[in-house]
């Protein structure tokens, strides 16, 4: 018995000798053990999934980690990270030299670094801010703020602020810097910087709004729905952007729909196209302005899909027939401007519940999130489709995330 | 070396560790490894009828990643519409398959299990827990068996006199299956009294009293353990390190895969594989130990 009692203990030894060194080395690796100074740059900011990749194994990247010498960080679709003044765009990747010298190996950032490495060729600034992207084979820097100069097999392009220096296979080119040649991250980035840079918040928002009317007038036509809300006269050029990019992916789908989508299970309500007798409207908005108060709540693969401003859809004016409920008007709305939505029919109520809209579901935001709708600033508590509207009624669809719409002002749980 | 005559703790861990993995990845790639694992395992233990009832399986799991693709409609990539206007998304129903797929593994181990896992290692583990456990078990096991046996018995001595169930018209069958039934019931209580009586007379209900087992832990059980910690560790490590993650919802996305994530393949792939080939490799030195040996 002694014998056996001596093998099981060193049996035990052995396991916990393993285990150990499992967790060390995982340690290790994640940078449990670095001292601050080994760090070339901690990551600020993490908005959807992003990796980082250190001796040979990519994990996720936190909020507050530490980037050591040869890491490879890299943003997932719709996921954008902030390190040290520098921010990432979605789909880019990004690798620390062992000499501490970034190199951009696709898609944008936003930055301020004194060195790059883009596309063979060194970047070098000074006090500067600037939008480096390369993707495809080709290259830019945009420089919003000092001066920025590359160096390519020797030859040496200049760049000071509203130039932009284009970088492609047997060509580079140092022109002048529209304001319309940013996208919508720089422009995000660029209102959001604290330097002054060579266009104002006025310019940016100039160029968004134009954007803005170019898609609302390459939606067709609709003779039920008109953009804007007739009540409200300031126009908010808040951007939609996840509308816009919904809409070029579910374009072609939500056209198709556009013409067998019109009843759903509602109450009644004949087809439009015949507008006899008084015309009934109402206006509609989508909005998720809760979620940028509880981002830390908000699962990760979802962060994409909350717009920067928390509005889905701006209020507009929809049309609708004598007997046509809140759900209908909902599914025709975002039908036609191709936002994402998913329903479910409930025996027991009698009605659709809205599950999720524009990819956010409920309980994505913490246990007690979901989508609210309130008619003319009061909240009904049943089905939206049993709730008929008449005309001049205003709707408004909220994301709630804590109390069950206390926080969308519903007055109990 | 097989691993049926392994300790029944070492059969117990590796089952658990197997079944709560096999439910509880979502990653493609480990998703398939241990289908293809399960697959082989249940073919090598139960051979031609389980390969049958593999292949039936797989129509059941389309069956439900139809199913689930239709009900939950999450994910950017729209393939149909429904019709009441939901989007039938590929993102639903690589998911659905995702969750079949799961479960047939967890299946095919489960009838993995009760090949290797038999009723007197069963009754073995519980004695280890509490002996009075482990005996009520195996009396429990065999009352079954037992009550047929006697009923039978019963029922031919009944005919014997002309009461058995066959015989009589309709009234007097009922009245002699009643009176059948009454027999056996006495009889079992009977029984059970004279079981209780000469287990109290051998010690039954003394303290210290051990069960015996004829499973021994040796080195060789133990090299086993210590080579399933060791997977198990370098597979936590690959979840800490997010090689399992996957989102499915509402873009697929997975993490950077790496020369080095195969290593954590394949520790998986040991860890589920190690049975089989140490049940082959037994098998094999078996067969030829007996044809060295001329008898």
């Amino acid at each position: 018995m002694k014998k056996q009692k001596i093998l099981n203990i060193v049996m035990v030894v052995l396991i916990a000798i393993i285990v150990v060194s499992g967790v060390l080395a995982v340690g290790a690796l994640k940078g449990w053990f670095t001292k601050s100074e080994d760090a070339i740059a901690t990551i600020d900011q993490v908005s959807g999934i992003v990796n980082v990749e250190r001796g040979g194994v990519g994990y996720r990247a936190e909020e507050g980690a530490a980037l050591l010498p040869k890491d490879i960080l890299e943003t997932l679709p719709k996921a954008s990270a902030t390190f040290d003044g520098t921010t990432m765009d979605e789909q880019s990747e990004v690798q620390f030299g062992e000499d501490g010298i970034v190199t951009l190996n696709r898609g944008t950032i936003f930055t301020r670094l004194d060195a790059l490495n883009l596309m063979d060729g060194k970047v070098t600034a000074t006090d500067a801010v600037y939008v480096a992207d390369m993707r495809d084979g080709s290259g830019s820097i945009l420089v919003l703020a000092g001066t920025v100069i590359y160096e390519k097999d020797g030859e040496t392009y200049t760049a000071k602020a509203g130039e932009q220096i284009s970088i492609l296979e047997n060509d580079i080119s140092v022109t002048k810097l529209d304001a319309t040649a940013l996208n919508e991250f720089a422009i995000t980035q660029a209102k959001n910087a604290k330097e002054t840079l060579c266009f104002t918040a006025d310019d940016l928002d100039k160029v968004l709004a134009d954007r803005e009317a170019e898609r609302q007038a390459a939606l067709e036509t609709s003779e039920t729905i008109h953009i804007g809300d007739e009540a409200n006269a300031d126009s908010t050029e808040a951007d939609a952007d996840s509308t816009g990019k919904d809409k070029d992916k579910n374009s072609s789908a939500a056209e198709a729909e556009e013409e067998d989508d019109d009843d759903k299970g509602g109450s009644g309500g004949s087809s439009s196209g015949e507008t006899s007798g008084p015309v009934n409207t109402c206006t509609i908005q989508i909005r998720c302005d809760t979620i940028l108060n509880n981002l830390e709540n908000l699962e990760p693969s979802k962060a994409g899909y909350v717009p920067g401003n928390g509005v889905i859809l701006t209020p507009c004016t929809v049309e609708f027939e004598e007997g046509e409920t809140v759900f209908d008007v909902l599914c025709r709305v975002c039908n036609y401007f191709g936002i994402q939505i998913e329903y479910s029919w409930t025996p027991i109520y009698n009605s659709y519940y809205i599950e999720g809209i524009n990819n956010l579901y409920e309980f994505d935001c913490g246990n007690q999130s979901g989508w609210m709708y309130k008619v003319n600033g009061w909240f009904p508590n049943y089905g939206c489709s049993s709730y008929t509207l008449k005309n001049g009624d205003n709707i408004v669809w909220c994301y709630t995330c804590n109390g069950l719409g206390a926080d969308v002002g519903a007055s109990m749980g | 070396m097989r691993f049926d005559s392994y300790h029944p703790t070492i059969n117990l861990i590796y089952f658990t560790a197997t079944i709560a993995f096999a439910l509880w990845f979502n990653h493609p790639v480990f998703v398939l490894i241990g289908y293809l694992s399960a697959f082989a395992y249940s073919i090598k233990l139960n051979g031609l009828k389980a390969l049958i009832f593999d292949l039936c399986l797989i129509p059941l799991g389309a069956a439900y990643a139809l199913w689930y693709a239709y009900y939950n409609h999450f994910g950017i990539t729209p393939v149909h519409q429904n019709i009441i206007g939901n989007q039938i998304t590929v993102e639903a129903l690589v998911y659905g398959s995702v969750r079949a797929i799961t479960v047939i593994t967890a299946i095919m181990f489960v009838t993995c299990l009760f090949k290797v896992f038999t009723t007197d290692k069963v009754v073995y583990l519980f004695g280890k827990i509490s002996p009075k456990l482990s005996l009520f078990l195996s009396i429990i096991l065999r009352i079954g068996p037992r009550i047929k046996v006697e009923g039978r018995r019963i029922n031919v001595a009944q005919m014997g006199i002309g009461r058995g169930i066959g015989q009589g018209n309709i009234f007097q069958r009922i009245w002699h299956s009643l009176r059948e039934l009454s027999i056996l019931i006495t009889w079992t209580l009977e029984s059970f009294l004279e079981s209780t009586r000469s287990m109290q007379s051998r010690g039954y209900s003394l303290k210290g009293r051990t069960a015996f087992s004829i499973y021994r832990f040796d080195n060789r059980d133990r090299s086993f353990v210590i080579a399933i910690f060791a997977c198990l560790v370098w597979i936590f490590a690959g979840v800490a390190l997010n090689q399992t993650a996957i989102s499915y919802d509402p873009q697929i996305l997975m993490n950077r895969i790496t020369p080095v994530s195969f290593v954590f393949y394949l520790a998986y792939a040991i860890l589920l594989l190690l049975p089989m080939i140490l049940q082959i490799m037994g098998e094999k030195k078996f067969e030829r130990l007996q044809r060295s040996c001329p008898v």
